[in-house]
């Protein structure tokens, strides 16, 4: 008898707690392909990559791991690869605006995701002024490089 | 309450089914609120686990035999504490045990990326509820561990049955490191199934940029980090109670928990060479697969009673159920990859056999083929009846000689691995690299052989791992020396901050450490002694350093076993340590089983390990086994070493670190969508 | 040869030949026909010279501790195999009267079985009893 009344408990509060956000007010729909990754985000990532790359081969070589040679080699490859990818992102128009851009993806995917206008309170995206990369508003560093954000 | 647990089971599978369908059902339909549904199924199937393993906990405390796995795997006598480990002493809870591990997991991804993922988390859900559902399934219909005992009256009707007392708990299974040892050692299994979720996600969703390697990094440093020290306990506890005096014999089941801890090692190196340089990336997704299913196989290898162990359970049904598992994730996972080969292109070519990448090729090459060698010899008995009909068994030296030159060889690329640079290494680079390492390491090896070292192997290992330690240190001072210089730090602080900014490298190499000091434990194996004697009141016998004298024989009874030991005097060159008790213990409840305790004087340098294997002709003397068996110390040490490392890799960054470095759009489109709703 | 890739397959394919030659030595030391002693008997002279698992039950009563080396007698199916053990290492505890047992070695001339190696697991006595009495 307990038993049985325990196990209808359950039941229920499993149910309610299964089944609440069914009815709820939907919070947006999920796209998969507009949540996909996009060229910029590959390319931003590939930047990334690279500076790190550069990075460590500094570290090497201030090691002394590395022969002038081979660190003038690997580096001179590092930036050419850098500079392909900085070409690249350019013609995106992503490199001289990031912000806009970013601005920009976010108001057409959130007018493929619901029809009411993009609010005018819609968070901004800053890049970091040293490195580049990403950063969220509200931070007072860089979570890439550590330089203290305005 | 077996009733209760066995509802919370089956409530626990249909939470399961449902999350399985509703996850796919709103990706399909890009119903948000349907996905949200499904992960709160998820986590009420947790919840519903915890409560079903809480129930058997309970009906084992309080000795409850009506219950088949509480009278099979406990009984009256055991000490608390031992009855909670009989939850895994038997097939049926230990099987609930591994349900519950991975339903944990299971719940802390889902929760963790509640916002995040939002594209890949509906398949990640649906992965993790098919692994869920079907180990559930097995527990609920095949070997559920709430039956009921039952027996048949003279006229056919079924009555129930409780025993007097259970069969208690297998005695081996009476020691720390084995109730330790099993959920370890799942947690070490099973939680390869995140980073599969999350690789066959991508592939579903064609996101097979870096974004999903990134997500799974720590899930699979965890999981690895668990199986090793799963598989070192699982050796401690072969050393202390089997009393043979090894601690790795090539059982099946070790063999089967080795065999994913080797891809899972090949795994984390290569992840290091598709995040730098983009190349491998059909082979990682291949090595997780692999691994998540070599995981699998452990688990039937244990439960199926196809092969002999002694670490297996009894036969059980399950066999058949887990190839059909193992086959269907091997296919539909193969599919999907080859679907999807275009998304996985190389980014670029091999530059150099002189170069990192390389070095990684290399390292993951010898430890697929020696995960091959072990999985030949594990299944040759399976495979040659298939085959020829005649079944037919490997043994150690098989194993070791595969294995060993293969250990060596990575043991060198450890030391070799990190000096190459990446792309092309110069030959003037290497000799600005090696000159140290080079410089210390051959004159020991010469020290060695003059020493009089001549066992080949032993040899090349001790030198080999000389190389390596050195280039390790010396990555920590260059390293320290660099960072101190450009911040003015002093040298310690240099050394702490240089590994807390890059965990990831130099958690590696304490890894690296922890890999030396082992190797230098495993090759004590070379220079092992034993000495079997007959020893009347008195007697006395040699090996190496070490004399032993038998003193006294004394017989007595316990509630538990009665036991029968010897009392010998331990002298080191003439000087008396210790006094040693080696006992024979035979276990009242049960099978009456037989159990040998071993006696253990451990140093750094060598252990003397002393067994009492019985009473020789008619009472006349006392039969001793003793073994000297040098450096099996470092084994265990070496293995805390590598858990330190993995968790100093595992560390969290700075707060907000973890998510925003590499913000993609489809995050920030789901904080802004997130943001404007409130 | 300059191309790295080939290099590197041809480095890989060195490694590989040697560890497989390595592991076909050791598979030629270690393997073992793995049968039952019903099997063995029906075996006859084919069994000399070759490396045999053996498996069988130690029958009740059989195991010979005064005789060294130790004997005793395994059996199955109405079959039965005298065992010599001359190997070095400690027996099981397993290893006693009713277990199931594998012995590891060769038949000698006179039709004693020389084991070197034993492995003995418990005839489970009780699981057998509950499993007929038990019922999911």
């Amino acid at each position: 008898m307990l038993v049985a009344a325990a196990c209808t408990l359950l039941v229920a509060l499993v149910g309610l707690y299964v089944l609440t956000p069914l009815f709820r007010e939907p919070k947006g729909n999920l796209d998969v392909e507009l949540l996909a990754e996009t060229e910029l985000d590959r390319l931003l990532n590939r930047k990334a990559v690279i500076y790190s790359n550069i990075k460590d081969l500094e570290f090497e070589y201030k090691m002394g791991r590395l022969s002038d040679a081979d660190y003038g080699r690997l580096g001179a490859g590092y930036k050419a690869e850098a500079a392909l990818v900085l070409q690249k992102l350019d013609q995106l128009g992503a490199e001289k605006n990031v912000d806009e851009q970013i601005e920009k993806e976010i108001s057409v995917r959130r007018g493929k995701l619901s029809s009411a206008p993009p609010s005018q309170s819609a968070p901004g995206f800053a890049s970091c002024p040293s490195c580049g990369s990403a950063t969220v508003p509200g931070k007072k560093f860089c979570a890439d490089c550590g330089q203290r954000l305005a | 309450m077996s009733e209760f647990g066995n509802f919370c089971l089956l409530l626990a599978f249909c939470l399961g089914l449902y999350a399985l369908l509703a996850s796919v059902l709103g990706a399909v339909q890009k119903q948000h609120r349907i996905v949200r549904s499904a992960e709160r199924a998820a986590l009420a199937a947790c919840g519903s686990i915890a409560l079903a393993l809480s129930s058997l906990v309970y009906l084992l405390v309080t000795s409850d035999f009506s219950v088949s796995h509480v009278a099979s795997a406990s009984n009256r006598a055991l000490p608390v504490y031992y009855k909670i480990a009989a939850l895994w002493g038997a097939h049926d809870g230990s099987l609930l045990l591994w349900v519950f591990v991975t339903s944990i997991f299971s719940g802390i991804v889902i929760y963790q990326n509640r916002f995040r993922y939002r594209d890949m988390m509906p398949y990640v859900v649906a992965v993790l509820m098919v692994n869920l559902s079907f180990f559930l399934c097995l527990n609920l219909f095949l070997s559920n561990p709430f039956n009921q005992l039952v027996q048949a009256n003279a006229d056919g009707t079924l009555q129930k049955f409780i025993p007097q007392d259970g069969r208690g708990l297998n005695p081996l299974l009476q020691y720390w490191a084995m109730v330790i040892h099993p959920p370890i050692l799942y947690l070490g299994f099973i939680g390869f199934v995140v980073p599969f979720a999350f690789a066959f996600a991508a592939l579903v969703t064609k996101q097979l940029g870096d974004s999903w390697i990134r997500t799974i990094r720590r899930w699979t440093l965890v999981p690895w980090m668990f199986l090793g020290a799963g598989l070192i306990l699982g050796g401690k506890w072969a050393y202390v109670e089997m009393g043979w005096g090894g601690y790795w014999g090539w059982d099946p089941v070790e063999n089967a928990s080795l065999m994913p801890w080797l891809t899972g090692t090949a795994f984390l190196h290569s992840v290091i060479v598709q995040e730098r340089k983009g190349m491998l990336k059909v082979w990682n997704v291949f090595l997780i697969m692999i691994t998540y299913l070599l995981g699998v196989f452990g688990t039937f290898i244990t439960r199926s009673g196809v092969i002999n162990s002694v670490h297996a359970f009894a036969d059980s049904s399950l066999g058949p159920f887990f190839l059909y598992y193992m086959s269907a994730v091997f296919f539909v996972s193969m599919y999907l990859i080859i679907d999807r080969l275009p998304y996985l292109k190389s980014e670029r070519p091999l530059d150099s056999v002189l170069s990192r990448e390389s070095a990684f090729l290399f390292n993951n090459l010898v430890l697929l083929v020696a995960c091959f060698a072990v999985f030949w010899g594990t299944m040759f008995p399976v495979l040659s009846e298939w085959v020829q009909g005649q079944k037919m068994t490997v043994g150690p030296p098989f194993f070791n000689n595969v294995n060993i030159p293969i250990g060596l060889f990575l043991l060198f690329l450890t030391g070799v691995g990190p000096l190459f640079a990446w792309r092309k290494t110069s030959v003037e680079s290497l000799k600005k690299a090696f000159f140290w390492p080079v410089i210390f390491s051959v004159p020991f090896c010469a020290a060695l052989m003059i020493a009089g070292m001549r066992d080949f192997y032993a040899v090349v290992s001790f030198t080999l791992c000389v190389f390596v330690l050195i280039t390790v240190v010396r990555e920590f001072y260059k390293g320290a020396s660099v960072r101190a210089k450009n911040t003015g730090e002093s040298f310690l602080s240099a050394i702490v901050n240089l590994t807390l900014k890059n965990k990831r490298r130099y958690g590696g190499y304490i890894v690296h450490v922890a890999i030396v000091v082992i190797f230098v434990g495993l090759t004590g194996n070379a220079f092992n002694k034993e000495v079997q004697q007959k020893l009347s009141k008195g007697e006395s016998m040699h090996i190496g350093r070490y004399m032993l004298r038998m003193v006294d024989y004394r017989e007595a009874d316990t509630p538990n076993y009665q036991l029968a030991e010897v009392k010998l005097e331990a002298y080191k060159d003439g000087k008396l340590i210790r006094t040693m008790t080696p006992e024979k213990r035979l276990y009242k409840a049960g099978d009456q089983q037989t159990t040998t305790e071993v006696e253990l004087y451990s140093t750094p340098k060598e252990d003397l390990y002393v067994v009492f294997s019985g009473v020789a002709n008619g009472g006349k003397g006392y039969e001793i086994h003793a073994f000297v068996n040098p450096l099996v110390f470092w084994v265990w040490f070496g293995a805390a070493i590598m858990v330190f490392g993995t968790l100093v890799t595992l560390l969290p960054d700075r707060k907000g670190a973890f998510v925003t470095p590499q913000l993609s759009f489809s995050e920030a489109a789901g904080i802004g969508e997130t943001l404007r709703i409130k | 040869m300059s191309n790295p890739r080939v290099k590197f397959v041809v480095g890989s394919l060195v490694i590989v030949a040697a560890l497989a030659w390595l592991g076909f030595v050791g598979f030629q030391e270690s393997k073992a026909y793995y049968i039952t002693v019903d099997e063995f008997r029906a075996m006859q002279g084919r069994a000399q010279g070759k490396t045999l698992k053996v498996a069988g039950d130690v029958v009740e009563g059989s195991i010979d501790r005064a005789k060294s080396p130790l004997e005793f007698v395994i059996g199955h199916q109405g079959q039965t195999l005298k065992v010599q053990y001359i190997g070095k290492e400690v027996l099981p505890d397993t290893f006693k009267d009713g277990s199931k047992a594998v012995v590891e070695g060769t038949i000698t001339l006179d039709g004693v079985f020389q084991a070197k190696h034993i492995e003995a697991k418990c005839a489970s006595k009780y699981e057998a009893e509950y499993e007929s009495k038990g019922k999911s």
